[in-house]
């Protein structure tokens, strides 16, 4: 029996064949357990790898709901208008409103953006001087239990040379 | 009339990307850009979290990614589809940082403490049984072992298909090899992983076996 390429295999995994080549890989399937099993093999690996799953991360731009809203506000405007216009005063043409809605609208997309993006450094920046504080925590605290361990290793060292002294004392004996 | 004014207006808040890249090409166009991140940044930042199999890597190589957009933006060519462009940097850095790390063999205690506290909380935050995140968890991490252990060349094909969702002919023109590469590339990962999660993928057999006796 003529086995089709694992290339092969691997496209109609992804449904990536034209649906004749398709029917044709799958017929063999149903009589070939060697290609079967090769298949189901790359199913399980499949339903395997769903299983790693990578959060999104936070959004760092404009919200949408808020440039939603912009969006939402601006077409008000544009519409009102156009409306105003169209009953008073001479009509106005679309370019002109756009014309005249463009640059309020990028001046608070801008800042917007600036908002965000302040508010994004000002976390870093507490988080940086609140390691920085720790870093100090530590070292002071460290260098007061090397102190500690100075004091307590200086006492012990003149207690052993008075014991030292009064030993070599005893040895020499009551001078006459 | 109306119908322009309003095709007009719709043009202003969603432009197609190749269309966005060229006014920050042309005129350093922030909201341009601006848009191009929002709509890119979840799956660079996926493909990159799962190249490097390292969330905190994965988030400074996805930023790098969109700077390295920003700063090189005279050389975009518009003829060129802007997310084979984009991909591009981005696998690139990948390789950049794979190749850096594998030189310092760096293991950071607060890489190691990051990553627990980032399991940690995904512990904390779920509402289901801790049994069960427990053991979805544990399939997570051999599922990234599992990767890791894969040739970068493999991996790269493997997660741009199965996660990232492209067409083998689409990461044929990312990768800038033909399509029957991509594709015996993608073979070659797919047995690879099944000899890698073996262990696994037998252990579930034979409990779903047991369940039903």
């Amino acid at each position: 029996m003529k086995h089709p390429a694992k290339e092969d295999l691997v496209s109609l995994l992804y449904e990536e064949l034209p649906s004749d080549t398709q029917s044709e890989l799958k017929a063999h399937l149903q009589n070939c357990a060697e290609c079967q099993a090769q298949m189901t093999e790359w199913q399980q690996v499949q339903g395997k790898l769903r299983a790693w799953s990578v959060p999104r991360p936070a959004s760092r731009s404009v919200p949408l709901p808020r440039l939603a809203s912009w969006a939402a506000a601006a077409l008000f405007m544009i519409c009102v208008g156009f409306a105003v216009g169209r009953f008073t005063g001479p009509t106005v043409d679309a370019e002109t409103i756009r014309a005249s809605l463009e640059p309020q609208l990028r001046q608070a997309l801008a800042q917007e953006l600036n908002a965000a993006r302040e508010a994004d450094r000002r976390q870093v920046i507490t988080m940086l001087t609140d390691i920085e504080e720790q870093r100090m925590a530590d070292y002071t605290q460290l260098r007061k239990d090397l102190e500690t361990v100075a004091v307590i290793a200086d006492e012990k060292l003149t207690h052993t040379e008075r014991v030292l002294r009064q030993a070599n004392l005893f040895a020499q004996g009551p001078s006459r | 009339m109306s119908n322009g004014l309003l095709t007009k207006i719709a043009s202003l808040f969603a432009i197609s990307d190749e269309k966005a890249m060229w006014r920050v090409r042309m005129e350093d166009d922030a909201e341009a850009f601006a848009q191009l991140v929002s709509r890119w940044q979840p799956a660079i930042h996926g493909l990159c979290t799962r190249m490097l199999g390292d969330a905190h890597r994965g988030e400074d190589v996805a930023q790098e990614a969109f700077v390295r957009l920003y700063s090189r933006r005279e050389l975009y060519q518009p003829s060129a589809r802007f997310s084979t462009y984009l991909w591009r940097i981005a696998i690139n850095l990948c390789y950049d940082e794979l190749r850096r790390v594998k030189r310092r063999k760096e293991t950071s205690i607060y890489n190691e403490l990051g990553e627990a506290i980032i399991e940690l909380e995904g512990f904390v935050a779920h509402d289901e049984e801790p049994r069960v995140v427990l053991e979805a968890q544990e399939s997570a991490e051999q599922v990234k072992e599992a990767l890791l252990q894969l040739p970068e060349i493999y991996r790269t094909v493997l997660v741009l298909r199965h996660y990232e969702n492209l067409k083998f002919r689409e990461i044929a023109e990312v990768l800038e090899i033909p399509e029957g590469t991509v594709k015996s590339r993608m073979t070659e990962a797919m047995s690879q992983l099944a000899l890698l999660l073996k262990p696994k993928l037998s252990a579930d057999l034979k409990f779903k076996t047991s369940a039903n006796l």
